[in-house]
């Protein structure tokens, strides 16, 4: 009986892994950074969906959601369109996801590679890779899963927020 | 004293000899991977088991040229550098659980194409055959 209450319990709070959220993506609003006064597309690939045996994964939807929201609010560039409207292209590309396996405090690193084609001209005008971690304590959440997307979320977050510093310092037209 | 023993194996059982074997790959919008000829294989700094030797010998054994080395940039230029993380684990031996593997741009550094194979212990491969598994996602995309 107590091995069946130990395996129980431990199943019952362990858990499944759920995907990133968007939201907690987006970098948060802070001043509004110089940019661009033309519009951009946003595309996004190297992403995975989560299965629930998994660890937390980033969808391309969900990085581009969260991707669009962050460069609305620092208006880095005027706005999003289509590609069809758009002065610029932001093609975004998660080469890499580094998870940890298990552990108390979870850190997670991950490695974008950006790159802005201008539509016009039709040559790329900014091309960078971005790789940045983020750490999640073992107080922040009980669930090992849950840290794992914390950290994952944090991760993706602060490389966004890099990205934003690094197209505004770039100076587009 | 039989029951906790019994529950520690239960336990270590679940942890450690749970989950299915599985793979995941990716390839970057717009890249062939037969145009790639020469590589290099960065060393992990961690990594004192030689998997970069076996990464090196795998794709020789593809029919590319690859050499390997402790340096991040390659002696010569090459058309795409390795870069790999390998995890260990205990259960009864040591035995690698997980292998990740990018290809990058030999230029920009860009990641080009990746894969993952994930091992649990019932069902661990030789440190070779997560290598071939490996290359195999990635060059059969």
């Amino acid at each position: 009986m107590p091995v069946a209450l130990l395996l129980a319990g431990m199943f019952a709070f362990a858990g499944c892994s759920t995907p990133t959220q968007p939201a907690a993506m987006v970098v948060a609003p802070q001043a509004v950074l110089p940019g661009s006064s033309g519009t951009v597309a946003v595309t996004v690939s190297g992403g995975d969906e989560t299965s629930a045996t998994g660890t937390s994964q980033i969808s391309d939807e969900d990085f581009r959601q969260a991707l669009e929201q962050s460069i609305r609010d620092s208006r880095v560039f005027a706005g999003i369109e289509e590609r069809s409207d758009a002065r610029y292209q932001l093609d975004a590309h998660i080469g890499m996801l580094s998870q940890p396996m298990m552990g108390f405090s979870m850190t997670v690193s991950i490695e974008v590679n950006y790159r802005i084609t201008d539509l016009r001209e039709g040559t790329v005008v900014f091309e960078e890779n971005i790789d940045t971690e983020h750490t999640t304590s073992a107080g922040a959440a009980f669930a090992a899963v849950t840290r794992i997307r914390m950290a994952t979320e944090g991760a993706a977050r602060e490389n966004i927020a890099q990205f934003l510093e690094a197209v505004s310092a770039a100076g587009l037209d | 004293m039989k029951r906790p023993l019994l529950a520690f194996a239960c336990l270590s059982l679940a942890l450690f000899g749970a989950g299915c074997a599985s793979t995941q790959s990716n390839l970057a919008p717009g890249t062939d991977l037969s145009e790639l000829q020469t590589f290099y294989v960065q060393k992990l700094p961690a990594d004192n088991r030689g998997v970069e030797r076996l990464i090196s010998d795998r794709l020789n054994t593809m029919g590319k040229e690859s050499t390997y080395g402790d340096g991040e940039n390659p002696p010569e230029p090459v058309d795409a550098k390795v870069t790999y993380q390998d995890r260990w684990t205990w259960d009864i031996t040591m035995y690698m659980i997980q292998l990740d593997v990018q290809i990058r741009d030999g230029e920009s550094n860009r990641v080009l194409a990746s894969a993952q194979s994930r091992r649990p212990s019932m069902q661990r491969r030789s440190p070779e055959g997560m290598v071939e598994e490996v290359l195999d996602e990635i060059f059969s995309q």
